[in-house]
């Protein structure tokens, strides 16, 4: 596990009311993939996102979505961008559904669209037989296995009731704090009561607007996300 | 590293084990090719990369495998292999969408 750092310029982002970067995305991303003990939720990076969601090319899809290894994944968490906006898409296997957060509207609802339309291909898995490849385990991880999906159906896309940012320039912050209230609902016990991803007290816009950009900064600045391995 | 460009001599095997042909994609489609050695750190492509595009280097992820590359890394421990695709994307933000 690669020790995740923030640039100064990323920092001095956080520092005030700014547009998030990527890297931030990033980092935040990579912090939750530390904080999760379970193997079966990926969370792709920013600029990886950016080039599925635009890339025409299937050769180049393939080699980047390959090593991925969706498959193995129940939970997948990608940062959705059309270059001024930030949104959540979220693939969950055991609805078979890619999910769309946006707390601006539908705005991205585009972008999030050509992101699915490649991907829609890319996630089931590929051994054959009801059999799928279990993901390692991680240190101390719970039991994680690949809910198997009903059939080879291909997955929905649906956009999802999303808290709304009430300023110009939040909306990663939204996207981080949604991908932490989902993942810590996957990884909670209470699980089998999916009738919500988050509560609402999880994804509050005036605590997201309030103080989550300084917290952020704080676990960026206080030591980075720590080496697990 | 040889001096980056489009024009270089075919490696005879002895050179190949050492060196590495990679190939950097921009969103704009535009490739360019370089030579390294396998046991060099990708960060001297990434720099030859960027001051031929003229760009700053923060600005740019460069991504393989799906996933973005760290400068410290090398070919050989990404176990790249000669004529692979590294592709750049320009970094983005967002904050908001225009109403």
């Amino acid at each position: 596990m690669e020790v995740a750092k923030l640039s100064k310029s990323a920092l001095e982002i956080l520092d005030s009311p700014n547009f998030l970067s990527d890297e931030i995305i990033g980092f935040y991303f990579t912090y939750l993939t530390s904080i999760t003990d379970s193997d079966d939720v990926l969370f792709i990076d920013p600029p990886v996102s950016d080039l599925l969601a635009n890339v025409d090319d299937v050769d180049v899809v393939k080699a980047s979505v390959e090593p991925l290894e969706f498959g193995t994944k129940n939970l997948i968490f990608f940062a959705v961008n059309d270059s001024e906006h930030w949104s959540l898409l979220v693939y969950d296997r055991k609805l078979n559904a890619f999910l769309h957060h946006d707390s601006r509207g539908s705005s991205n609802h585009m972008q999030a669209r050509k992101l699915f339309e490649t991907l829609k291909d890319c996630v089931v898995p590929s051994a054959n037989g009801k059999e799928y490849i279990k993901p390692k385990k991680k240190n101390r991880s719970k039991k994680a296995s690949v809910t198997s999906c009903k059939s080879a159906a291909p997955p929905s896309f649906e956009e999802c009731t999303t808290p709304q940012q009430t300023n110009g320039y939040d909306c990663g912050l939204f996207v981080l704090a949604i991908a932490r209230a989902i993942c810590e609902w996957h990884c909670s016990k209470k699980k089998s009561n999916a009738n919500y991803w988050f509560k609402e007290k999880q994804v509050n816009p005036s605590i997201i607007e309030g103080s989550m950009r300084s917290d952020l900064l704080k676990l960026a600045t206080a030591n980075g996300i720590k080496d697990l391995n | 590293m040889s001096q980056p460009g489009e024009e270089e001599t075919k490696p005879s095997a002895d050179q190949s084990a050492v060196h590495i042909n990679l190939k950097v994609k921009g969103q704009d489609g535009n490739e360019v090719f370089f030579r390294i050695k396998r046991s060099t750190q990708l960060k001297k492509l990434m720099n030859a990369y960027c001051e031929r595009q003229s760009v700053e280097i923060a600005s740019i992820a460069f991504l393989f495998d799906g996933r973005r590359l760290r400068a410290e890394q090398t070919p050989d421990e990404l176990e790249m292999e000669d004529g692979d695709e590294i592709d750049a994307m320009l970094h983005q933000t967002g904050g908001a969408a225009a109403v």
